[in-house]
């Protein structure tokens, strides 16, 4: 197990994140985050497009960047995920955002 | 002969040990204090005490009925409480405790909103990273965090608070994340040298691992970890609420998150169960709402 892994908390952190930026209803996404562990504070960070993890902040931030099509934001955020150690986590992210439509 | 009163002034002497001493805590004379005891002892007729030059101590007997009369004290005053209304409307002055960290930041507010809410109650807060002996310090409600021992006071969990790692991200954009607690070896750590301070750090829920580490600085309090690892200057592990501010605004980031350990309940106990008074329940009810209306606890 490693930290950088593509972890359901990470991925609803994500989704959260995506769906505020869509102003969405996001009740349900907040209840399995809960679920998860995640507490009131970390999922209006969610909202917020940040996050209380480090790893987890640059890959809500990754997703952010390609949801909008922002690519020199992408660039940096790709390098910084490298430099953490989290590559693995930009394909995973990439197909999350690509296949949004029929990522749940 | 007033049977309450004798009741009072044997036990004061009990717990004096002494006649002249127990007259002074009652404002009255000792032989008027040996007068009701003995007095006392006729009605029962047994002895209750055994006097020499240098003490007093309770007789077999005299102990079994001091036991009762501290017993029927406190049922008594329950009454006349309950009689003059303490029971119905929170009056009084409530002691609560809780660590300093954890007090500062979630109960002192809590506490003066339930004190604007109650305006006959006077708060007094207990603030102390020690244990408190509930009952002998005259506590009426205290906020624990973990695993309560079996202690027969009424508990109700208001959250789960995690162990957390964290450092800044300045700190992280110079020195890289920790993959694995094993990596905690290649940083620098900021530990703290409170009570219960421990340099083998567990972690995982399910599968456990220890590691141990060597921290380049110790600090005495919690605060002052926290103040250097948003310095930037290493990594500290704390109670996820003692660096709420610092999440919330982003100056401290938390790490190695799937290998924390299970999360740490957090109640608010009382010793009083049923018989709780006014000002107790009013202020449970008040702070088991804000408390787990609070974002920080999961």
């Amino acid at each position: 197990m490693t930290e950088n892994k593509f972890s359901p908390v990470m991925r609803i952190q994500i989704e959260l994140a995506i769906l505020a930026r869509e102003q969405g209803d996001d009740d349900l996404l907040a209840g399995e985050a809960r679920k998860l562990g995640l507490t009131g504070a970390e999922i209006e960070a969610a909202r917020r497009g940040t996050s209380f993890n480090a790893i987890a902040d640059v890959a809500v931030k990754f997703a952010l960047a390609l949801h909008a099509g922002d690519d020199d934001a992408l660039a940096i955020l790709k390098r910084k995920l490298v430099s953490f150690g989290a590559a693995e986590l930009i394909p995973n992210v990439t197909r999350l955002i690509e296949g949004q439509g029929n990522a749940r | 002969m007033d049977r309450w009163q004798a009741m009072k002034v044997f036990v004061k002497v009990a717990e004096a040990e002494s006649f002249a001493n127990a007259g002074r805590q009652l404002n009255m004379s000792p032989p008027a204090v040996t007068r009701i005891v003995s007095a006392l002892e006729e009605t029962i007729g047994s002895r209750l005490l055994t006097r020499t030059t240098r003490s007093v101590k309770l007789t077999e007997a005299g102990s079994r009925y001091f036991t009762d009369c501290q017993r029927l004290l406190v049922e008594l005053e329950e009454a006349e409480a309950a009689a003059a209304g303490a029971y119905a409307k929170p009056t009084g002055t409530l002691t609560v405790t809780a660590s300093v960290m954890f007090g500062n930041l979630f109960v002192l507010p809590v506490m003066t909103e339930y004190l604007d809410s109650y305006p006959d109650v006077v708060g007094r807060c207990l603030f102390v990273d020690r244990v408190v002996n509930i009952v002998e310090e005259g506590i009426d409600v205290a906020v624990r965090i973990g695993h309560l021992a079996d202690s027969g006071f009424t508990a109700t969990r208001v959250g789960t608070i995690r162990r957390v790692l964290c450092g800044s991200p300045d700190y992280f954009e110079r020195n890289g994340i920790p993959a694995t607690p094993a990596d905690l070896a290649q940083h620098r750590i900021i530990a703290t040298t409170s009570a219960w301070a421990s340099l083998e750090w567990r972690f995982g829920a399910e599968q456990k691992t220890t590691v141990h580490v060597n921290p380049r600085l110790f600090t005495s309090t919690n605060d002052s970890a926290i103040s250097a690892a948003v310095r930037g200057w290493g990594l500290t592990r704390v109670l996820s609420y003692q660096i709420a501010p610092q999440l919330e605004t982003g100056e401290l980031q938390t790490v190695l998150t799937e290998y924390e350990e299970e999360a740490l309940p957090v109640h608010i106990v009382h010793p009083d169960g049923r018989n709780a008074s006014a000002k107790v329940r009013s202020f449970i009810d008040f702070s088991v709402s804000k408390l787990r209306a609070n974002g920080h606890f999961s």
